[in-house]
């Protein structure tokens, strides 16, 4: 059963049980707002930035990233945060100013949808595909991740847990849609900062605050020199050497993430103005500064509160158990259903967008009404959650599927970024350019994982693989384009980027 | 065919990595903080990022400028400490 937290109090279980009664009553009664596909798929464009920013923020981190991170902070220090700072802040700038404003003025409901009138129908069918095949194994995975992670912790059984979460967030996503999914995030966000705060407060009590616990682990050994920097050589075998931190992270998937992900991206562009969609790009990467200092210092902190541990994912439920006293524990237990819960609802609602908008809408019934495209949604939510609680075992069955699932992302979304880039900033760039980058981006990087035992010393080089994808992927995207006709001006009206006319 | 693939290639990579190996972590470090500086520079040179005339909000950043460049400088101190 692994580590557990032990057993619960009444006091904790009470919480808990108000707490998902509370998340699924609320999401419900928001659905008394939602009229048509409009309301369902992008809250009626009413949605305020705060809420969109804590949304974008607590969706990027689930179940195995909570635990991950401090586990990883634990094992390799706090090189880890790199992933949250320079791997998100500088791309979340660049998506507030330059990307964000553009997919909200076209009015789009997707991403490939924005591809698609830039380039054409072929592109925009091939990236929602790509993205609605993605989501719906992934909905598997995180099912089935929520349902370990909560009998690892709690010892409830993985199927119990995996119902009880498909039932609270099918419930909340059906009726409430994207209002429900962002306003329940972003109360997730809070529960989630204040359990992970009281995790951090008791840890560094414990280490005799932050000089007792730089001092505490320095006098480890030399191993443990580079626990305290952020930056670490590039020969580093983890995946946070220098040189994949800047190339693969900051400078690819972490913008493919920000500005090319359905899952982010159709919360921004639910946003009530323009300004607003910008503002709360900008209010989730000022969140995310905080995320390392929650949920990294602890797994650091936890090197002193229980040294020696084989395994690093075992120290935040072990921190968890031993600092955290009745009452307190159903609030932190609360926060890791919040983690769990923000990921799954917003995979669901963006692959039910993805599959109406992108699919049904486009190739199905292209002349409904927007109530029956809501209905659809609706229906497709229901269907999702239902797929995502059967393909969960099957997810364990595979015991790497989510190693593949996580390569696959890699392996297009680097040269998915190349043809998103340069459709903004290339007025020169077109379909045939497109759809060759993407392919040729594709099988560069389907390549480069094939032979990556023999091409690169880090142990997991996939930083590096998402770097050349989408080198190559821009490089054949920009000669195609030359090499082949123009798009006509007008076809690309209000579509490229123009820095001086940018508000 | 994976050999001849990997074999292929492993010479640039070992090249690239002796570069990469070249670079001084303080150098590295200093390259953060430039790209860091850049962006903030790029942020002020933009149009004043406020919001429309419909919209009335009381904020002490109405220019989302501001913000970004607070956001790049808090962010700029992390590694600067660390």
């Amino acid at each position: 059963m692994g580590i557990g937290i032990g057993k619960l109090t009444s006091l904790d279980m009470g919480i808990i049980i108000v707490y998902l009664i509370g998340v699924t009553i609320l999401g419900s009664w928001i659905g008394r707002f939602i009229k048509t596909d409009e309301d369902f798929f992008l809250g009626g464009h009413k949605l305020p930035w705060w809420a969109i920013g804590m949304s974008m923020v607590v969706s990027d981190i689930g179940a195995l990233e909570l635990v991950g991170l401090a586990g990883a902070a634990y094992t390799y220090g706090i090189a880890v945060a790199n992933f949250d700072w320079i791997g998100c802040i500088p791309a979340m700038v660049v998506a507030a100013f330059i990307f964000i404003p553009y997919y909200w003025r076209s009015k789009v409901f997707t991403v490939p949808e924005f591809l698609g009138r830039r380039y054409n129908q072929f592109v925009r069918s091939l990236v929602a595909l790509l993205w609605g095949v993605f989501f719906l194994f992934m909905l598997g995975i995180f099912f089935w991740t929520a349902g370990k992670t909560i009998n690892i912790l709690f010892g409830w059984p993985i199927m119990l847990s995996v119902v009880l979460v498909a039932v609270v967030v099918g419930i909340y996503t059906f009726y409430g849609g994207l209002a429900a999914v962002v306003f329940l995030d972003s109360i997730q966000c809070v529960v989630l900062f204040i359990g992970s705060g009281i995790i951090l407060g008791l840890a560094l009590v414990f280490t005799g605050g932050w000089g007792g616990l730089v001092e505490s682990v320095h006098g480890m050994g030399p191993e443990f020199e580079h626990h305290f920097k952020l930056i670490v050589p590039a020969d580093s075998p983890t995946p946070f050497g220098w040189a994949s931190v800047i190339f693969g992270l900051t400078l690819v998937l972490s913008p493919a993430y920000w500005l090319g992900n359905q899952a982010i991206v159709q919360r921004n562009l639910a946003a009530r103005s323009e300004y607003e969609a910008k503002k709360s790009v900008l209010w989730g990467a000022f969140l995310k500064l905080f995320i390392p200092v929650i949920l990294v210092a602890p797994g650091v902190a936890g090197l002193v509160v229980h040294p020696g541990l084989e395994n690093g994912d075992d120290i935040y439920p072990m921190l968890i158990r031993d600092l955290l006293p009745p009452g307190l524990t159903g609030l932190v237990f609360a926060a890791f259903l919040a983690a769990l819960l923000s990921s799954v609802d917003s995979y669901i609602n963006s692959a039910s967008t993805l599959w109406t908008k992108d699919i049904y809408q486009k190739f199905i019934y292209p002349r409904g009404t927007n109530r029956h495209y809501m209905i659809v949604g609706k229906t497709l939510t229901v269907v999702f959650v239902i797929i995502g609680v059967f393909l969960a075992p099957i997810t364990d069955l595979f015991p790497s599927i989510f190693g593949y699932m996580q390569t696959m992302l890699s392996i297009f979304q680097g040269p998915l970024l190349s043809i998103i880039v340069l459709g903004l900033l290339w007025r020169r760039a077109n379909a045939k350019g497109a759809i060759s980058g993407l392919i040729v981006g594709v099988m560069t990087s389907s390549t480069l994982f094939w032979v990556k035992d023999i091409v690169f010393t880090s142990e997991e080089p996939f930083l590096y693989i998402a770097w050349w994808a989408f080198l190559v992927g821009l490089l054949v995207t920009v000669t195609v384009s030359l090499l082949t006709r123009p798009e006509p001006d007008e076809k690309l009206e209000g579509l490229i980027y123009r820095s001086s006319t940018s508000q | 065919m994976k050999e001849m693939i990997g074999g292929a290639l492993q010479p640039l990579g070992d090249i690239l990595q002796r570069i990469l190996l070249l670079v001084p972590l303080p150098v590295v470090r200093l390259a953060f903080l430039l790209l860091l500086a850049a962006l903030a520079f790029w942020v002020i040179r933009l149009a004043p990022q406020l919001p429309g005339k419909e919209e009335s909000l009381k904020s002490p950043i109405r220019d989302l400028r501001k913000f970004a460049v607070i956001l790049l400088v808090l962010q700029s101190v992390f590694y600067i400490l660390f």
